[in-house]
């Protein structure tokens, strides 16, 4: 057999690491520094879908004048929610067969959407329309006093991962917008929905469903219930997490409630790692 | 499937279809909203993965021959190109890491290297038809491969910031071998060959480890609860496979031996099957 043809090496500790297995890991985890914040004053919300644009001005005007309001005091971004379509879109999706990347990539279109109409309605507080791409201008934004405001979709698109089942991708808006603030170095993520928070059931289909305020990640997986507000891998996420440790989720409905997340009262569900 | 549902006032809008007033979070629905079939997108073509470390970063003496073989093969085989990253990604991990960044900012410094390695591999490819390909072509997939054309895309799926937190450490672990599997799995192709210069998954590193063993054949499920100190493979690429729709066997071959790329595209097995079960 010939030789093997010498490589074109930087040395580096990761030089001759396949970057994967237990020898990676020790490798990786000797880096110990504490993780570098990039914005950890940033305020991320979630505007829910189904749970708020589906419901139009009456829901939508009040809690704009919110968004507003607050946006004088903190720097605010906002991740839209899809709602209905998204839902209609998927439905038609796994009747085609259409492979879990598309799903997400067609599930990514209403949230835009969203996003935009948000724009729109916010545009006279600074309301600016922002896309992945433009994460890391977030700086500028928020010095100009903007509300910039991103689908709540991660990018994954067609490497969307399929899981057991189902097609409906498992990283929707709730994913997109808990990893943003985990990227950005922020302790909460906030969800604007139209219920206190997180329940033992659906509550809108189980009136025995009980309020659960506060709880963490793993117990809420152990409990394995059948309907939760957030998407399943938030909660995987968050046991993983080096800075976002916590998800509040609350009724945006009731005014005053997202002033009141944002100054830190705990008026939803926090659910933290 | 059209009908609107108006709410007055505060009420919601909806559209009929079986999702509707779902919070899509229902367990049942992990069942019940399965496709009956899932649709293939492009079979007949092969996805073939060119590694970063173990060809690019060799130069020519590794990287010609392999062109070569992969121009002939073009002859009776449709293949789309994945291109990793190698000892560039290595280092801008290690300095990422020494400033502490976070996950998803490794992951997102982490394609620049892919996007050189794909340049280059088109340079040496233009004259047979080596096209570089960015994501936002990627619907476009079927008129390059009927116009004869070899895309070449980066491996590295486009998570960026949104990337996971690791289990541990900082190094994103969806990397560009999960990313090359997803693009295979989700064209619901024939085949997936990760190009490298080992002859394929050992229970450790060969180059550390001089009493490595081979492992010629093995399943996702059998390869993870070996809990290996290196595999040749991201991890997470075992936990996709074994959930996999369409691509239930890849192989990791040694593209530094002539012809075994041609052998494992007629579906010979020179290298490493790894099986979804």
């Amino acid at each position: 057999m010939t030789e093997t043809p010498e490589r074109f090496d930087i040395p580096s500790t990761l030089a001759e690491s396949t970057l994967s297995g237990g020898r990676a890991d020790e490798l990786s985890e000797a880096y110990d520094h504490p993780v570098h914040r990039i914005l950890p004053d940033a305020k991320i919300i979630k505007v829910g879908g189904q749970s708020i644009m589906d419901r139009g001005r009456a829901a939508l005007f009040p809690l704009i004048e919110e968004i507003a309001e607050c946006s004088k005091k903190y720097d605010i971004m906002l991740g839209a929610g899809g709602g209905t379509r998204a839902r209609h879109a998927y439905a038609l999706g796994i009747d085609l067969g259409v492979p879990t990347g598309v799903m997400a990539r067609i599930g990514g279109a209403v949230p835009r959407q969203n996003a935009r109409m948000l724009q729109m309605l916010l545009a006279k507080h600074g309301g600016i329309y922002i896309m992945h791409d433009d994460f890391e201008k977030l700086p500028l934004y928020f010095k100009l006093g903007c509300i910039p405001v991103l689908t709540g979709m991660p990018p994954n698109d067609y490497w969307e991962k399929p899981t057991a089942g189902t097609t409906i991708p498992a990283n929707r808006t709730d994913a997109g917008v808990y990893l943003s603030a985990e990227a950005l170095g922020c302790e909460t993520a906030f969800f604007i929905k139209d219920e206190k928070g997180l329940y033992t059931n659906d509550p809108k289909k189980d009136k025995n469903a009980k309020f659960i305020p506060k709880i963490s990640a793993q117990e809420l997986i152990e409990k394995d219930l059948d309907d939760v507000i957030i998407e399943r891998v938030v909660l995987e996420y968050l046991m993983r997490a080096e800075s976002c440790k916590q998800v509040h989720i609350f009724n945006g409905l009731e005014k005053g409630n997202l002033t009141r997340a944002l100054a830190g009262e705990h008026v939803g569900t926090i659910i933290h790692a | 499937m059209n009908e609107i549902e108006k709410g007055e006032g505060i009420k919601r809008t909806h559209i009929k279809n079986p999702l509707m007033r779902e919070s899509l979070m229902g367990k049942h629905l992990q069942d019940q909203m399965s496709p009956v079939k899932e649709l293939a997108l492009l079979p007949g073509a092969s996805v073939v993965g060119v590694g970063g470390r173990s060809i690019m970063d060799r130069g020519r003496a590794a990287v010609m021959p392999l062109c070569e073989e992969i121009v002939k093969a073009k002859e009776n085989f449709n293949m789309i190109l994945g291109v990793s990253g190698g000892t560039r990604m290595r280092h801008v991990f290690s300095i990422g890491m020494d400033l502490g960044l976070p996950t998803g900012g490794l992951a997102q410094i982490a394609g620049a290297v892919e996007e050189q390695n794909a340049s280059l591999l088109q340079a040496v490819l233009s004259k047979d038809g080596g096209v570089q390909m960015c994501r936002e072509h990627f619907p476009e997939m079927p008129k390059y491969i009927a116009a004869g054309i070899l895309p070449i895309i980066i491996c590295m799926p486009p998570y960026h910031f949104w990337e996971e937190p690791a289990d541990k450490g900082r190094i994103p672990m969806n990397g560009p071998d999960l990313g090359l599997y997803l693009t295979a799995e989700v064209l619901g192709v024939d085949r997936l060959i990760f190009v490298k210069d080992k002859k394929g998954l050992f229970t450790d590193d060969p180059d550390k480890n001089p009493k490595a063993e081979f492992i010629p054949e093995i399943t996702a499920a059998e390869a993870l609860k070996m809990d290996l100190p290196e595999y040749i493979l991201e991890r997470k690429v075992f936990e996709a496979l074994a959930l996999a729709r369409h691509v239930k066997e890849i192989q990791v071959i040694d593209g530094l031996v002539p012809s075994n790329l041609s052998a494992a595209l007629a579906g010979e097995h020179v290298g490493t099957i790894i099986r979804s079960a």
